[in-house]
């Protein structure tokens, strides 16, 4: 039978339709299969595939006998696979982990019910609590009933912990949720601190149901290295009691401590009060965070006289012997008057520094004029920030000389019309006894790795020879002087013969000298014929009492003492302390 | 077979046979990739129950001359109609009401209306002219019209799909002319606007929205089709190995074993592999139109025709899904994908074409 011409037509018309069809198909399917071949196994691999950051451990902060302060301590990172826990069971998995967690109820099933396939709950849970958490789990296992803890994951995760509490809290920080140092030496060595995280990859399936884990792509954690302080906690901890026995006698808006070794600018202890517990940082009042060694800003009064008499003994200006009229107690000069505490006639330089007089001091430093003082202040490394190496240093301000008044040097020769931090003057006071050379003060003694191998050492860092060893004796013996028979007496102790030099500021309120509100300051030496240990206590705003030798003397005695004691130090003789008395 | 004045180069009386051989090579290919996609889910073992049942509805549907089903047509049909109708007073499952529930397995009478509807087809154009007129043209019509508007009713967008390359070619093969499919074309276009405006819920909007322009529904509307087409794009020339394709054994792609199991085969087989599936759907197509070109008579005519179309329309549609050329609907692969119903009716339907390859002369009951 052959076809007619119309049904010719009409087959060709079938087989064309037909090859139009599977020709569309197949090249389709070529262009995505073969042609986007790439691109969609990009994407496949993708959305299998999910990376994870293993958290690093961050290292230790020690003290300088390797005492630890500061340490990462296992912990828990909450997380929920939502996929695992069926919409009617968050509710009663938000009840049952609300107390464990610490949390809301409600802000738990706010985070349950979102609508993403896995999130965290709480980071930086105690082991413990964990463990808790593992038993609920494992009593629903048994129990074969409802299952709202199923997708709850415990996850490695590491937690800050401060081991002494809130000891040295202002001097070391603390870190931030991520494990970042937040403040203080935390926040200064945090590079140091820090480790590599590692990372595990893991295949998911469409769900979000881990499947396997990629071997290939583990990487383990490096640990953060471990940070050796030179501070000591036996000598911090008793600098912290000094300090809690003064807030509690005089009541003061703050008070600030440092210890140093003056024979190398190390810092053995540095305290703040008010101060906090960096375990739960934000419990706390801002303010009692802060480091107030290196971010208060004051004039050091007559603590400052100290470095003109070093001054003028080492330009050969003056020698201790020299006599100067004190004016019975007020002298009216380039329009207005300086006064003393206590009239005096005539003092000797070493009696001007004893009994502290301004107006002494002011004239013995005429013999000096603007220019040496400012070169000794600049030396002494007032002016510019210590290199001390925590946040928040301050400059302190010493102006060059073109811009001093004609008052300006008997102002600055009694701690006025200059600002410091405490670091910078009790800095300076090292460099006075030590023998006359300047370190910049430090905090880290060394860095050690994982492996405990030292991966960096710091050692005294000298900022150059200042006076002569010889000025620096005079200086010691002028600071024992005024312990043993001037403003200082009650820094005295029977144990150590103790050095050291008061000053009462009175605090600068709107740009006027505030009739009430003083800084209290005690910078004390000891032994002080060969100094180990350089004590500063500034009281801000003492309440009771003003002066230095009153509020801070004591304090810096006590701390000298206990402070020698912890470092081995031999007490003197008891013949000598009656020979002492004797002399007195 | 003509085209033009040359021959096809393929031996007409072994076709019922490539026929077979397409059928065989589809069910080997869904045997392996259903248990690829859901062997762990114990679906290997029923789909492989589902296929030996099939085998037994082919004889069942071979062994009868297929002249006794085209007269028993109009009673299949309004069976159909009744079942169809009934099922939309059934609970809606995935918001559809398309399933009886009968306890051991679950039976969709939209399934056995596409085989019903080609009888009844056949019966009414084969006692037509040889060219219609165009009043048997709107009542062949108006026969097809109504279960897919029922269909449509449930709703269920692919299986109504399912039923267009049949009405058309049942009509073409009937006697309709050119210009009488051109009209349908056209009102069918014009049919398709009105549906998109009128008759369509949002839910089907979005899926051609999200057809059109993946991306931004890629976690909803097209997460099917995103998934499905990084399945095939991740599998490449030869594939990931059977069992190593990700999309598949991570359970990123939706209804793997039934819907989108070509996505499986081509992930896991390759451009190859899928290649092939695509040539035994072309074979079993070639076959089926051979088998209609050389029936004996007009009944034997329509219903090869027909059940080409729909074992061929609804396998090009599925492919077509997959690939992103056509707008995702739900329907299966035949012979491949899991599904006990839908693997029924296809078998049945390559039984009757066998039977009319087999039966060029009118015989008698068993002949």
């Amino acid at each position: 039978m052959t076809p007619s011409r119309a049904e010719r037509f009409r087959h060709n018309l079938v087989i064309f339709g037909l090859a139009a069809v599977f020709i569309a198909l197949g090249g389709r399917l070529y262009y995505v299969q073969v042609l986007c071949h790439d691109r969609y196994l990009k994407v496949a691999d993708a959305q299998t595939r999910t990376e994870f950051e293993l958290p690093a451990p961050r290292g230790a902060i020690t003290d300088r006998q390797e005492r630890p302060l500061a340490v990462s301590v296992p912990a828990y990172l909450v997380a929920a696979s939502l996929p695992d826990i069926r919409e009617e069971d968050r509710e009663e998995a938000a009840a049952r982990l609300a107390p464990l967690l610490e949390m809301s109820k409600a802000d738990l099933l706010a985070r349950l019910q979102k609508d993403r396939q896995f999130i965290f709950l709480k980071r930086k849970v105690p082991v413990g609590v964990a463990r808790e958490i593992e038993k609920l789990q494992q009593a629903e296992r048994a129990a074969k009933g409802p299952r709202p803890l199923a997708g709850i994951l415990l996850l490695p995760d590491s937690r800050r912990s401060y081991v002494n509490g809130r000891l040295g809290g202002p001097l070391l920080g603390f870190t931030d949720i991520d494990d970042r140092g937040a403040e203080g030496a935390e926040n200064a060595l945090d590079k140091v601190l820090r480790g590599t995280p590692g990372k595990w990859a893991m295949t998911r399936d469409g769900r979000g149901r881990p499947i396997g884990i990629l071997e290939e792509n583990y990487r383990e954690p490096v640990a953060g290295n471990k940070v050796v302080l030179t501070i000591d906690v036996d000598i911090q901890r008793k600098l912290e009691e000094q300090l809690a026995a003064v807030a509690e006698k005089y009541t003061p808006a703050g008070i600030i401590g440092v210890v140093l070794d003056p024979d190398t600018g190390r810092v053995l202890a540095m305290a703040s009060w008010p101060d906090y517990d960096p375990n739960s940082p934000g419990a706390c009042e801002p303010l009692s965070r802060l480091n107030r060694n290196v971010c208060t800003v004051l004039e050091p009064g007559s603590t400052f006289k100290p470095f003109i008499l070093a001054t003028l003994l080492e330009e050969g200006a003056a020698t201790p012997a020299d006599k100067f009229f004190c004016e019975n107690g007020a002298w009216r000069t380039g329009g207005r008057t300086i006064t003393d505490a206590h009239g005096y006639g005539s003092l000797s330089l070493t009696d001007i520094v004893v009994k502290s007089s301004n107006i002494g001091m002011a004239k013995a430093a005429e013999r000096l004029g603007a220019e040496k003082m400012w070169r000794y202040c600049t030396a002494f490394g007032f002016g510019r920030p210590t290199g001390l190496g925590l946040p928040g240093e301050c400059d302190g301000m010493l102006r060059p000389p073109s811009r001093w008044q004609r008052e300006s040097v008997h102002s600055i020769a009694f701690g006025h019309e200059i600002s410091v931090t405490p670091i910078q003057l009790a800095a300076g006071y090292a460099a006075l006894v030590n023998g006359g050379r300047l370190y910049a003060p430090q905090f880290v003694l060394r860095i050690e790795n994982a492996r405990g191998e030292t991966v960096q050492d710091f050692p005294p860092r000298s900022l150059g020879q200042v006076i002569s060893p010889q000025t620096s004796a005079t200086v010691r013996e002028v600071l024992a002087q005024v312990v043993a028979r001037g403003t200082g007496k009650q820094a005295g102790v029977d144990e150590y013969v103790v050095g050291g030099k008061t000053g009462t500021a009175r605090k600068l309120v709107n740009g006027h000298y505030s009739a009430a509100k003083h800084f209290s300051s005690f910078v004390g030496i000891a032994p002080a014929d060969r100094p180990r240990l350089v004590a500063l206590i500034t009281v801000d705003e003492p309440h009771g009492a003003c002066y230095g030798g009153t509020v801070a003397a004591p304090a810096v005695g006590g701390l000298l003492r206990d402070g020698l004691a912890c470092m081995g130090v031999v007490p003197r003789p008891k013949s000598a302390v009656a020979e002492h008395h004797g002399g007195r | 077979m003509r085209l033009g004045n040359h021959e096809i180069g393929l031996p007409l009386k072994r076709l019922p046979l490539m026929l077979l051989i397409a059928v065989a090579a589809m069910v080997v290919y869904g045997v392996f990739f259903v248990n690829s996609a859901a062997g762990h889910k114990g679906l290997a073992s029923r789909h492989l129950l589902w296929a030996g049942l099939g085998a037994f509805a082919f004889l069942g549907a071979f062994l009868v001359d297929f002249r006794l089903f085209v007269r028993a047509g109009y009673l299949a049909y309004a069976a159909g109609l009744l079942a169809l109708v009934a099922v939309l007073f059934t609970a809606p499952v995935k918001g559809a009401s398309s399933w009886f529930d009968l306890g051991f397995m679950k039976a969709q009478p939209s399934e056995f209306m596409k085989l019903a509807l080609t009888l009844a087809m056949a019966r009414f154009l084969a006692t037509r002219p040889r060219t219609l007129k165009v009043r048997d043209l709107a009542l062949a019509l108006a026969l097809a019209g109504l279960p897919v508007l029922l269909i449509l009713k449930q709703p269920d967008m692919g299986t109504a799909m399912v039923f267009m390359p049949v009405i058309a070619v049942t009509v073409f093969v009937g006697g309709a002319r050119v210009w009488h499919l051109a009209a349908l074309a056209g009102s069918a276009v014009g049919g398709a606007v009105v549906v998109w405006f009128k008759a369509m819920h949002d839910y089907q909007r979005e899926r051609v929205y999200a057809w059109l322009d993946p991306e931004p529904y890629k976690l909803g509307k097209a997460y099917q089709l995103i998934q499905s087409l990084i399945a095939i794009g991740s599998g490449g020339l030869l594939g990931k190995g059977l069992g190593a394709g990700t999309q598949n054994q991570f359970d990123l792609l939706p209804l793997k074993e039934s819907d989108f199991i070509f996505a499986v085969i081509a992930e896991e087989g390759g451009f190859l592999a899928a290649t092939g599936l695509l040539v035994a759907v072309a074979v079993l197509v070639l076959a089926g139109t051979a088998i209609a070109i050389h029936a004996a008579d007009r009944e034997g005519q329509v219903v090869a025709a027909a059940l080409t179309a729909l074992l061929g329309g609804q396998a090009v549609i599925n492919v077509a899904v997959c690939i992103g050329l056509l707008p995702t609907t739900g329907i299966t692969l035949p012979f491949v994908s899991y599904g006990g119903s839908s693997m029924l009716t296809c078998f049945v339907a390559a039984g009757l074409l066998a039977n009319v390859a087999a039966r060029p002369q009118k015989p008698g009951l068993f002949g």
